[in-house]
């Protein structure tokens, strides 16, 4: 064995033996990732989402179709009420909305339109998002349009009422019934010449305006629950923590005299520097493998792309183990090379999104951040996990986690050398 | 085997070590005796080159220098401060630092195997450090100095804060390494270590080695001659020339050559009923040429 590989396995040994270096490294992100992945709610479609009471009294096949319409929506969170168990949540504030469905929407003719169907309740404080909610119910009923219009057959027997409620209106005079006799005769051959099955949703042009939610974000782009918040950041905690415990190894090496018997053996230090940054590479590789599979096998954590994975994960510890590299020189005592790593943690990840998710922070805050390798990690990270980052993207951040990892190892070992 | 020629270290204002020279040959075990903060540590990290010299050399036998991978190789330390691995038991401890001499397999297994009955810790082998004693410690810490079978063995105050059965242990073993060969280069600041296991000794004070030599030529040369010191069988008769002091009739004086001392005061007249001789040690050296003790607490 070379004599880096047996400091490198003397190192992951300690490291192993260590019962509180391993508990900042490993136990401690993880019960970060979990208390804040629950905290903030462990589904992103929940967190945020409008409370919306529905008092169905229609109860027709049509007005379920619309409440399970209604509940596909992520932003709202939708219950199934009585009239006054709705009010009373809404005016407690328990409920942000409810809806009464009257009865009769279900009858309601496509063509014909009717009596008003709906009746809102918005809580007073939260009247912003009443727009919203208005909305949404209208993109609902228009998609549940759209999908009876996508019926041709259902469609041609729903014109044919409309027309006969029509023509039998007496309060219409002669052109207008005649006027109104054309359109239906003329829409009537039109859904008879549809193909009678085949036809998508909302294939038809009454489809109504479909509100284009991919314009905000492609589905993958976003993250779909906190955990994949989370434990991103578990995992740069899990490097963090392993940074301290292993700067302070190094110092304690020096202070305990052993890195004497080191730098006296037949070694150059370079390799006494290779066995301490291979040791750490692996500590924190396996660390965030750890957190990693965990969080898929038990929270469903999504990865978009295993060899980008592999990308952001080996140019994550390449930086830091530079970093390790360079604090356990920059000090000659336990205290100073602890205090250090630790403020540069706490710094670090308060900047770089490891505490806070970035796009919550003001946007100064955010170009700031910028300085911040754990930025960068987490950028990477989360671009293979669910931000689907191309190539491109990929390259930006692990360069600079690289030229980070280069440029503090350097110094480290120059230090080392002092 | 090692020569070390004006050797200086500063910090700052402070000289630890100023223009250290003496000779390593080989066989010897040479004694480094001074006072905490006389240098010693400093001396020998030198010695190694774990430190650079602001001024001096230090040359191994065949013009090697201690940055020279093959020189190191022949050399083993025994640090000051206990340098082992807590975590790690008294075997992988001396494992690894066996491999880092490029040792492995079969010939590691007998280095350790070695080194743990060395150390008398055969029955502990498989127990962390951090479960130790101090001696148990300090023993290990002997032992993973010479895993790797070095020429030359240096040892920094090896018996610091240990109980008498380990150092006796660790005498024990230091003298059989001397009679096996090995050459020893011993620091410390207890005198009856010199004293007992070094055939030659440099007294180190404020930097500087202010004697070299064997143990009898320093006693001789600055230990201030043997007391003597005897009850008389009947008080001198006034006026006799006395080599000492008399108090009532104890008669108590230095001499270089006791019995010839004895005879010529047996010539004059003066016999001794009791007789109590107390040679001079390396504590009575050390009075002699600095004015202090070598101990902060004598
Ligand atoms: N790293 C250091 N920085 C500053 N002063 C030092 C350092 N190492 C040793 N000294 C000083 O050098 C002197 C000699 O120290 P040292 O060689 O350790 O003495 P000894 O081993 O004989 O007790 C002491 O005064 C000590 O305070
Ligand atoms: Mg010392």
């Amino acid at each position: 064995m070379s004599p880096a590989l047996a400091i490198a396995r003397k190192d992951l040994l300690c490291l192993l033996r260590d019962k509180q270096g391993l508990f900042w490294a490993l136990a401690f992100p993880l019960v970060m990732a979990l208390f804040f992945g629950a905290m903030f709610g462990s589904s992103g479609e929940g967190r945020g989402a409008l409370q919306l009471l529905v008092v169905d009294e229609d109860a027709t096949p049509r007005s379920r179709d619309l409440v399970e319409r209604l509940g596909r929506t992520s932003a709202l969170q939708v219950r199934a009420a009585t009239a006054d168990e709705a009010r009373d949540s809404v005016r407690r504030g328990k409920a942000t909305a409810a809806l009464r469905i009257v009865k009769g929407f279900g009858e309601a003719n496509l063509f014909a339109g009717g009596a008003p169907s709906f009746a809102l309740l918005v809580d007073p404080a939260r009247q912003a998002e009443a727009g919203m909610l208005e909305g949404l119910l209208t993109q609902a009923v228009f998609e549940g349009m759209a999908a009876r219009m996508a019926d041709p057959a259902a469609a041609r027997a729903e014109a044919r009422s409309a027309a006969e409620r029509l023509t039998a209106d007496q309060g219409m005079n002669g052109v207008q019934r005649a006027m109104f006799q054309a359109f239906f005769a003329a829409l009537d051959r039109f859904l008879a010449d549809l193909p009678q099955s085949g036809v998508g949703d909302g294939g038809m042009p009454f489809a109504g305006p479909r509100i284009a939610r991919e314009a905000l974000a492609r589905d993958g782009q976003r993250p779909r629950s906190t955990w994949e918040i989370t434990f991103p950041q578990a995992m740069l905690w899990g490097v963090l923590g392993l940074l301290i415990t292993f700067a302070v190894s190094m110092v304690r090496e020096r202070e305990e005299g052993t890195l004497l018997r080191l730098r006296i053996a037949p070694l150059r230090m370079s390799q006494i520097l290779a066995g301490k940054g291979l040791a750490y590479a692996v500590g924190a590789g396996a660390v965030v493998l750890l957190i990693l599979g965990l969080a898929v096998a038990l929270f469903g954590l999504r990865v978009a792309s295993v060899p980008m994975l592999a990308a952001a994960l080996a140019c994550t510890v390449a930086a830091f183990t530079g970093l390790m590299l360079l604090f356990s020189t920059m000090g000659r005592t336990v205290p100073a090379v602890s205090g250090a790593a630790s403020a540069f943690m706490v710094i670090a990840s308060m900047l770089g999104g490891g505490m806070i998710p970035l796009f919550l922070m003001p946007a100064w805050m955010q170009a700031l951040g910028s300085v911040s390798p754990v930025k960068w990690a987490i950028l990477a990270l989360e671009g293979a996990l669910w931000r689907e980052f191309d190539l491109a993207e990929m390259a930006a951040p692990c360069a600079v986690l690289l030229a980070i990892g280069l440029l503090s190892g350097i110094a480290g070992v120059r230090l080392l050398r002092r | 085997m090692l020569e070390a020629s004006g050797l200086v270290k500063r910090y700052g204002s402070r000289t630890a070590v100023d223009g250290v020279s003496f000779t390593v040959r080989r066989g010897d075990t040479l004694g480094l005796l001074g006072p905490n903060g006389a240098g010693k540590t400093t001396t020998l990290q030198m010695l190694v080159g774990a430190i650079a010299p602001d001024a001096g050399t230090v040359r191994f036998a065949d013009g090697g220098d201690p940055g020279d991978p093959e020189v190191r190789r022949r050399i083993g330390v025994a640090p000051q401060t206990l340098a082992l691995y807590p975590e790690l038991s008294a075997a992988e401890n001396l494992a690894f630092f066996a491999s880092l001499y490029g040792l492995h397999g079969a010939r590691r297994r007998e280095r350790v195997a070695w080194c743990l009955d060395f150390a008398g810790l055969s029955e502990r082998q498989r127990d962390r450090v951090a479960t130790f004693s101090g001696g148990m410690q300090r023993r290990l810490n002997l032992a993973c100095a010479l895993v790797h079978e070095p020429e030359l063995l240096l040892l920094d105050e090896p018996t610091v804060g240990v109980d008498p059965q380990s150092r006796n242990h660790i005498f024990a073993r230091i003298l059989g390494l001397r009679g096996a060969g090995l050459t020893v280069l011993y620091t410390t600041h207890y005198m009856e270590e010199a004293e007992r296991l070094c055939t030659r000794i440099a007294i180190l004070d404020h930097g500087r080695i202010l004697a070299f030599d064997g143990l009898d030529a320093l006693l001789r040369a600055h230990g201030g001659g043997v007391v003597v010191e005897g009850e008389l069988e009947a008080a001198p008769a006034p006026g006799t020339r006395l080599p000492g002091e008399l108090d009532g009739l104890t008669l108590r004086m230095r001499s270089d050559d006791p019995p010839r001392t004895l005879r010529e005061l047996a010539g004059s007249g003066l016999h001794f009923r009791t007789l109590r001789m107390e040679r001079p040690d390396l504590e009575s050296v050390f009075l002699h040429l600095t004015g202090r003790h070598l101990r902060d607490d004598a």
